[in-house]
């Protein structure tokens, strides 16, 4: 989710300017895929969620009023669709495994196959994000995946945004920390 | 100055490190470039790269031709009905009343009675939807949590008046995700639930709050306006909003008046979804 849209694609969409909105599905694809996977969905399970929150999205521009951020109304639209995907497993013996608290069940899956041809740098950081508490994580990837504002991030979490700056500043300080230990084992710094 | 370059030096450093992190972030198995690639269009071409203006305009007319169809059958219908028929019905149970000013819940086999508009609007509402609730269609196969938040709206309603049990989910959702025909339809439900039990919807200021603001704005659809609008006088009408009296605002006037459903269904029509059974069992019904 980048910022690289700063025209709302939904108000664009239903104005007849449909470049915005496929500006969007092209930056935005990849963060969704991972939002979803981070969720706990496989990986074809996460692009099939993906896409459904893009049909959503346009199906509503006719009637889409912003009350908000476009990202912070694209991520409420993902949310509620990955609550909606546990609720559904739920009621499917062969589903994916609930979870006691969807909205704080984040957490990062490294497959193992996959870790082995991983860049050392990035495998690191993935083994870093994955130590970070949950709440910690959240913001972090609230931030990152879609370029959410400490405020937006506030409402949506519904907790002060002092308390988001102080988790995003523990988080980014126990990742540089992480981080420059290792720098310094390799010599780099 | 060799503060400011450190001080840049360690921006840089956390800007790094954040660029990494967000890449580390949005990096998923399998899912190559090429694979996004893939992805991407398989999206534009359900989305922007269909014809929805051509689409759309097939799904108005077969909407159209099915409504003027429906509505010339039951227009013999009640033509041949000749007079309205409203049996009074015998209400269930109800939870016990919590909100200020309103009413007592009434005891199981207690009729609603009868009561004047301009003298106590709540007993008359309360009345009106015992009256014609056993009407309010039957549930309806097919509105599971996969159907559209509208009809799973509708059919909640018709839950409610029939059998005075209104789904948990309908206290999570949330306000402000919610469209304008979402949003008027939760608050009929909310309502109906008030008048009922006695039950205040929960976060109810803030609901008038968001009604009164997408009223303002001239992008919110005229039909939406109207079920809005709706809404808001029930609400005030009930004593469910700041500063206003419990007063019926127009003494004597049905709830169930025919303009709702004629909104409901020009509503529907603009959504896409009046072909639904549960639609079109509202638009249908019209209260009788």
């Amino acid at each position: 989710m980048t910022s690289s849209t700063p025209i709302d694609p939904l108000l664009a969409l239903r104005a007849g300017d449909r470049a915005p909105f496929e500006d969007f599905v092209r930056t935005s694809t990849r963060s969704l895929v991972a939002f979803f996977h981070h969720q706990g969905a496989s990986p074809s399970r996460a692009e099939d969620l993906a896409q459904e929150v893009f049909l959503k999205l346009y199906r509503s521009a006719r009637r889409y009023q912003p009350r908000e951020r476009f990202p912070a109304y694209c991520y409420r639209t993902a949310r509620n669709l990955w609550i909606d995907e546990l609720r559904s497993a739920a009621r499917r013996p062969d589903g994916v495994p609930a979870r006691p608290d969807p909205v704080e069940a984040v957490g990062i899956h490294l497959d193992p196959g996959r870790a082995l041809l991983f860049a050392e740098e990035e495998r690191s950081l993935q083994a870093l994000l994955a130590e970070l508490p949950p709440g910690h994580r959240r913001v972090f990837e609230l931030a990152l995946l879609f370029d959410l504002s400490y405020p937006e991030i506030g409402t949506l979490l519904s907790i002060p945004v002092g308390t988001v700056k102080s988790r995003m500043f523990h988080a980014v300080r126990r990742l540089r920390s992480a981080w420059q230990q290792r720098l310094a084992r390799e010599g780099v710094a | 100055m060799r503060d400011s370059r450190s001080s840049s030096h360690a921006s840089g450093r956390v800007e790094s490190l954040l660029d990494a992190a967000r890449h580390a972030l949005r990096d998923v198995p399998r899912f190559d470039r090429e694979r996004e690639e893939e992805l991407v269009e398989a999206i534009l071409s359900r989305t922007t790269r269909s014809t929805p203006r051509n689409r759309g305009a097939r799904t108005w007319w077969i909407s159209f031709a099915a409504a003027l169809l429906v509505t010339s059958a039951g227009a013999l219908v009640v033509a041949s009905r000749g007079t309205r028929d409203l049996p009074a019905r015998v209400a269930a149970a109800l939870p016990p009343a919590a909100g200020p000013g309103a009413l007592a819940p009434l005891e199981h086999g207690e009729p609603a009675g009868k009561a004047r508009a301009s003298e106590n609007p709540l007993a008359f509402a309360r009345e009106e939807l015992v009256a014609t609730a056993s009407a309010a269609g039957r549930p309806k196969p097919g509105v599971d949590g996969d159907a559209p938040l509208e009809l799973r709206l509708l059919e909640a309603r018709a839950k409610g008046l029939r059998e005075r049990r209104w789904d948990p989910w309908l206290r999570e959702v949330a306000l402000t995700d919610l469209d304008t025909l979402s949003l008027a339809l939760w608050c009929e439900v909310e309502l109906d639930r008030y008048v009922l039990s006695g039950s205040r919807p929960p976060g109810w200021n803030r609901a008038v709050e968001i009604l009164e603001r997408d009223l303002a704005r001239p992008e919110t659809p005229e039909e939406g306006s109207r079920l809005l609008n709706h809404a808001l006088e029930r609400a005030r009408e009930y004593g469910l909003t700041d500063g206003v009296a419990v007063a019926r605002l127009d003494a004597g006037a049905p709830l169930w008046n025919g303009q709702w459903f004629d909104d409901l269904d020009a509503a529907g029509r603009e959504a896409g979804i009046a072909e639904n059974g549960v639609w079109r069992a509202w638009v249908d019904w019209r209260g009788r």
